[in-house]
């Protein structure tokens, strides 16, 4: 069958992570063709207006914390092709129903105010977590370093051991932590750190917002990124997050990029053991002279794609054997709302009602960890959720005068309920988390609110082909992470399959919007194929 | 007297032609309009090999012709006003008075390429220009006069 | 330790700003990217297109064009050859039973591509009309692009110079069906003059209708003839027509132009009367060393954007004299277990295979009862038009699943109230128009999936530009177009804002998708920048 056409590498899945491979592959001087399954590019940053016109909701990604490291931002300049952003100054906050005072995480360059917050319940939380976070900025660069870099690989053998890392005595040493964190899970070292309940239920739920399963074990370095490093440094895309895939869509078309729309992928065509192109469900097929690269999870890709017929007996285990969920597994809830949430707690501090993020629904610790345990263990949790009112900071993303606000659940995995139970919950949750709301902010009435809507988990892995609802594609337990992520033959983006790289969330560094993915399948491609290494003076990643 | 059609004696004839009107200058728009007329060697012109084009231009500066003659190429875009294409055949077949050139323009045999609203409030003023060119020029066919037979 | 960045720095000068990402916005931004100045586009909406706008409305896999779903100038507008949009990832069918009336007696006419067929067709009804029919599009064939190049790409003509140059040149004589009556005679009388058959005629006052032109209004059979040319050209975008809209984008940013969403204008910025920039939303400033081009209303444009302008008065004056059509489409989106099979198709099987559908109007009486209605503010008795764009595009529904559209011309408002009473009437008037379509077939009654209804309110809250749901963008009257629309003194595309000039859709020839506003915006530019039109010869 002759391709329609050739190019020299595809990239199948138009996700951000795609976006950032193919602009670099197309700089570096090839050409590249992105073959997205659906009608639009940008996977997770994904903007819509699915209540009424008019109120815009950011779907999956909320909040950008790695604008000012990810390199494909300043390399390809997306300021200049449309990225726009805030940065709210109150970022990441706790409310509570009786009105005690909430606790708040700002900016790290407004230190003094998160001092003051935690401060009305422990001066010494307050000065242990602002003196952690201070170090952990001025060594923010390392952290990057271990986004923006493949891992390291693992001898023939070899057990990936977290322990052996080598960074983590002089950071430890720099953050003046005990060492014998590293074997901790976030939830053990928190409350060694903090003696505060309130400050113990934010920092649970924040540890596991992006990052890391609370009670994962060997946790202390996800601890630092997960609480420490990405705490308050979240930045707002104006217009809603799709308004940086389109800037990352048009720095591509700038390098002469080809979008291949509404082309799913079925099949990596193979020449022998040598991945020479694609086919789509529609049987068109693309040659690609040099590279194959899937943002696809690593159980299409291999299982579906290459075919289990293709690959050897130890890689069709490992595909089959990955695991999805519980971890990353949300629901967005969606609300258009007259007034934005007024609440009890801010009558102390009035910063909360001004918050990017607010966590509600939580009385306490134990309230947060019952929750994301709940959620890990398969089953509905309490009513509670985190929640941006967007429109507080870009009135854009509603009407005059009118707010658009979305939250996260977390929530069992897609297959943990039928179909029709799916169907129940998007009838029913929204409105009983709305009572729960009410308590901590009254005036979130029935009256306050316009329209709403539940994106559940099912609806995302049928929509985004986030596996289970899983936005990371695959869970974050160690041996699915860093020099095993998915599994150790495939930590270095190559496959069995020459020419075909793996650049998706189900490789190093896993979900959320910092592109390194992408980032690290072009040094591996780049490696293979002598192509420019895209590193920048003043980077050390 | 009658010359080759095409010939730059015959088209000398025609600019005389528009040029004896005297009353053309004061109804004319002022100004410079120049028409491109491009006839295409459809392998039926004897008088345009097939394959190749024959360019015309036509100047009319405040009503009168100031230019009328063949040039090696197609203006560029900046150096004409109206353009008139279509089938050397066709064009010849207009010359001879056996097409009329309005029917032409309508079955699109003629394209004409141009700001159209300006051409229509000047209609009066094309339609005589045309009819110069059909009705009272002594036209010669040395290589052939339409309409042309097949297999000549 | 990393610096933070606490404030963007997004572009901030250009040659050209256009405001209006629809497709007359982007065409223009691309001819003038191609001429080498720097262009930045800003978009009010998250995505570029305006009435290119394809989205999901209903469930995950079902892609839904919102606004435009005919394109009927693909290869006849300049910009399909001047911007190679065919090389930019965009695809068309053709569908060869392009269009077909299902009549309420169960008998059907198709429009083929193969004009035999069509005939063949009409004769079932009328041998003298199929052999009217014959010559009309034969001679309506020939001079398509005459009437393309008069009519709609170059600036607009005055009415009564057509009328002048149909006599001067004798055109009259000629044709069988252009003459200088045609200006005060509607589509209906045009079509009583020259066809007998009541379907007949009903089908192509449809076809009519769905160009926005409609049956009863004095002076459109000017334009009819001209539809007829382009009857047999109605393409399906291959994966929606947002396509369109991406290739626009895909060829601007490789001339060097930007487009920026989420940006809406709030100001355009002036400096003695002349237009030096624009201001957006959030208070960013962005210069226009050279002009700024709107592609949206001149209500917003001169109402909002130049509020405070004095050199913008003479048209802010009078923006109660724009004029907008009394009527406005309805449409129900749907998701589709099965294609739709045809009553009328024991008639004539072709139906089962034709795209654009006439559900129900079978004589001119019927349309006229329609227009009567709608400009009376009443809701019609459902005739929608129906399209299943699934039975050509193999992307814009998953396998086995089809995307259906159906869409009613309705009053701006039902009873002539506000925009909101759409809401108290709308779950009804869908469920009347989805039952239209399964009583023409039955086999949709346990098909529909999932549904999602557009008003005309729904039209104007999500391309503001679309002043009260006007799709066209302005009332389409023959005292309305030409060199009077929107107003006289706009119909040029200057503005008196210097280097201020309109390029949209409220501009001649009028909506549809057909890149002509930016096209002819274009031209009168490079008369007054001095560029070198390169496209205009080819």
């Amino acid at each position: 069958m002759t391709a329609e056409r050739e190019f020299d590498a595809l990239v199948i899945g138009g996700g951000h992570n795609g976006l950032c491979l193919a602009a670099y592959l197309a700089r570096a001087g090839w050409s590249t063709a992105v073959l997205e399954r659906r009608h639009e590019e940008g996977g997770g940053l994904n903007t819509e207006e699915p209540c009424i016109p008019g109120y815009y909701h950011n779907m999956h990604a909320q909040f950008m914390e790695f604008l000012d490291y990810m390199p494909v931002y300043k390399d390809f300049d997306l300021e200049r092709m449309g990225a726009r952003w805030v940065y709210p100054e109150a970022q990441c906050g706790i409310a509570f129903a009786d009105g005690r005072p909430p606790v708040i995480i700002h900016r790290p360059d407004l230190l003094d105010r998160t001092w003051k917050s935690i401060a009305r319940y422990s001066k010494a939380d307050a000065d242990t977590f602002c003196e952690l976070k201070r170090r952990t900025m001025q060594i923010d660069q390392i952290l990057a370093a271990a986004l923006y870099t493949p891992p390291p690989p693992l001898s023939e053998g070899a057990i990936d051991n977290p322990l052996d890392n080598p960074l983590i005595d002089p950071i430890f040493s720099h953050l003046g932590l005990d060492k014998a964190c590293v074997l901790k899970s976030p939830k053990v070292i928190i409350d060694e750190l903090f003696e505060t309940p309130e400050l113990r239920a934010l920092l649970y739920r924040e540890c596991v917002e992006w990052g890391t399963p609370v009670d994962m074990e060997m946790g202390g370095i996800s601890f630092i990124m997960s609480v420490l490093w990405f705490s308050g440094i979240w930045k707002l895309m104006v217009g809603g997050t799709h308004t940086l895939a389109h800037a990352m869509t048009q720095a591509c078309l700038h390098e002469g990029v080809t979008f291949l729309e509404s082309s799913e992928v079925s099949e990596v065509v193979l020449d022998g053991r040598r991945a020479v192109g694609v086919r789509t469900a529609d049987g068109r097929e693309f040659g690609a002279r040099h590279a194959v690269a899937s943002n696809a999870d690593v159980g299409q890709t291999l299982l579906g794609m290459v075919g289990e017929e293709n690959l050897s007996e130890l890689w069709r285990k490992r595909a089959r054997a990955f695991r999805y969920g519980p971890s990353h597994v949300l629901a967005t809830t969606v609300w258009c709302l007259r007034e934005a949430p007024h609440y009890r707690s801010a009558e102390v501090d009035p910063e909360i009602d001004r918050c990017f993020y607010v966590m509600v629904g939580y009385d306490g610790p134990d309230d947060t960890i019952d929750y994301i345990r709940s959620a890990y263990g398969g089953h509905l949790p309490e009513h509670a959720a985190g929640v941006w009112v967007n429109t507080l900071h870009d009135p854009s993303q509603g009407p005059p005068g009118m707010h658009s606000a979305t939250g996260w659940f977390f929530f069992p995995p897609a297959d943990r309920l039928s179909e029709q139970e799916w169907e129940e919950v998007r009838r029913t949750y929204n409105a009983r988390f709305l009572e729960t709301w009410q308590r901590f902010a009254p005036n979130m009435t029935a009256d306050n609110v316009l329209a709403e809507r539940l994106y559940t988990p099912d609806q995302m892995d049928s929509k985004n082909k986030m596996r289970f609802g899983d936005f990371s594609n695959g869970a974050f337990a160690l041996d699915q992470l860093n020099s095993s992520r998915p599994f150790p033959e495939a930590a270095q983006y190559r496959t069995e399959i020459e020419g075909l790289y793996l650049c998706g969330a189900s490789s190093h560094p896993g979900g959320g919007v910092h592109a390194g993915c992408g980032y690290n399948a072009y040094k591996a491609i780049a490696a293979d194929h002598d192509l420019p290494a895209p590193f920048q003076e003043g980077r050390i990643y | 007297m009658a010359h080759e059609v095409f010939s730059p004696q015959w088209l000398g004839q025609w600019a005389a032609l528009i040029n004896s009107d005297e009353t053309l200058p004061g109804r004319a728009p002022a100004g410079v309009w120049r028409i491109y007329l491009r006839a295409e060697g459809d392998g039926v012109s004897p008088y345009v090999p097939a394959g190749e084009t024959m360019h015309l231009m036509l100047h009319l500066e405040d009503g009168r012709c100031t230019r009328l003659e063949r040039t090696d190429s197609a203006p560029g875009p900046r150096e004409l006003d109206f353009r008139f294409s279509g089938p050397a055949g066709v064009f010849e077949e207009v010359a001879a008075g056996l097409r009329d050139p309005v029917d032409a323009g309508l079955a699109g045999e003629i394209k004409i390429a141009g700001d159209m609203a300006f051409l229509l409030r000047n209609a009066e003023l094309v339609k005589e220009i045309v009819d110069l060119y059909v009705g009272r020029l002594e036209t010669e066919w040395p290589r052939g006069r339409p309409p042309y037979g097949g297999g000549e | 330790m990393t610096e933070p960045a606490t404030e963007p720095h997004p572009p901030s000068s250009f040659d050209a700003v256009i405001i209006g990402a629809g497709h007359n916005g982007l065409t223009l931004a691309a001819y003038l990217a191609r001429s080498g100045l720097s262009v930045g586009v800003f978009e009010r909406r998250g995505e570029e297109g305006g009435g290119l706008c394809t989205e999901e409305l209903t469930l995950p896999g079902f892609l839904h064009n919102v606004h435009a779903n005919y394109h009927t100038f693909v290869g006849l507008a300049p910009a399909f050859r001047h911007l190679g949009i065919l090389e930019q990832g965009v695809e068309y069918v053709r569908p060869e039973v392009q269009m077909a009336s299902v009549f309420d007696d169960d008998r059907a006419l198709c429009v083929h591509t193969d004009i035999e067929r069509t005939c063949a067709s009409i004769a079932r009804f009328s041998e003298r009309d199929a052999e009217t029919f014959a010559r009309f599009k034969k001679e309506a064939r020939q001079y398509v692009d005459l009437m393309l190049e008069t009519f709609m790409y170059g600036p607009p003509v005055g009415i009564n110079d057509l009328t002048k140059a149909l006599v001067t040149f004798g055109l009259e004589g000629r044709s069988e069906f252009l003459e200088a009556k045609l200006r005060g005679s509607t589509i209906e009388q045009f079509l009583e003059r020259h066809f007998e058959s009541d379907q007949v005629k009903a089908h192509l006052a449809f076809h009519g209708a769905l160009c926005g032109y409609s049956t009863d209004q004095k002076g459109l059979a000017v334009g009819y003839p001209l539809l007829v040319g382009k009857i047999d050209n109605w393409q399906v975008c291959l994966g929606g027509s947002h396509r369109v809209a991406h290739a626009l984008w895909r060829d601007l940013v490789g001339h060097g132009g930007l487009v920026f969403v989420q940006s809406e204008v709030t100001r355009i910025l002036t400096d003695g009367g002349r237009a030096v920039g624009v201001e957006l939303g959030d208070g960013s400033t962005v210069e226009a060393r050279r002009l700024v081009a709107s592609s949206i209303d001149p209500e917003h444009t001169f109402g909002h954007l130049l509020a405070a302008e004095p050199a913008a008065e003479p048209i802010r004056a009078r923006l109660g004299e724009v004029r907008h059509a009394p009527w406005s489409l309805f449409s129900v989106h749907l998701a589709l277990a099965e294609a739709p099979r045809y009553e009328a198709a024991s008639f004539d099987p072709d139906v089962d295979r034709a795209w654009v559908m006439n559900l129900g109007y079978s004589s001119l009486g019927d349309l006229l009862a329609d227009w009567a209605a709608v400009r009376e503010g009443r809701l019609p008795d459902p005739r929608p038009n129906a399209a299943v764009n699934s039975l050509f595009d193999p992307f814009d529904a998953p396998p086995g699943r089809f995307t259906g559209l159906l869409r009613q011309i309705v009053p701006v408002a039902p009873g002539g109230g506000p925009a909101e009473s759409w809401e108290a009437a709308k779950e009804d008037y869908a469920r009347r128009c989805v039952e239209a379509w399964q009583a023409a077939a039955p086999n949709l009654g346990d098909a529909v999936l999932a549904s999602a209804i557009d008003t005309p309110a729904d039209i104007s809250r999500k391309l503001v530009n679309m002043v009260n749901g006007d799709w066209m963008m302005g009332e389409i009257s023959l005292d309305n177009l030409l060199d009077r629309r929107p107003l006289p003194e706009l119909s040029g595309y200057r503005t008196p804002v210097e280097r201020l000039y309109m390029c949209g859709s409220s501009q001649h020839p009028h909506g549809f998708i057909t890149f002509a506003p930016g096209y002819n915006a274009l031209q009168v530019i490079a008369a007054d920048i001095d560029l070198e039109p390169w496209w205009k010869w080819e």
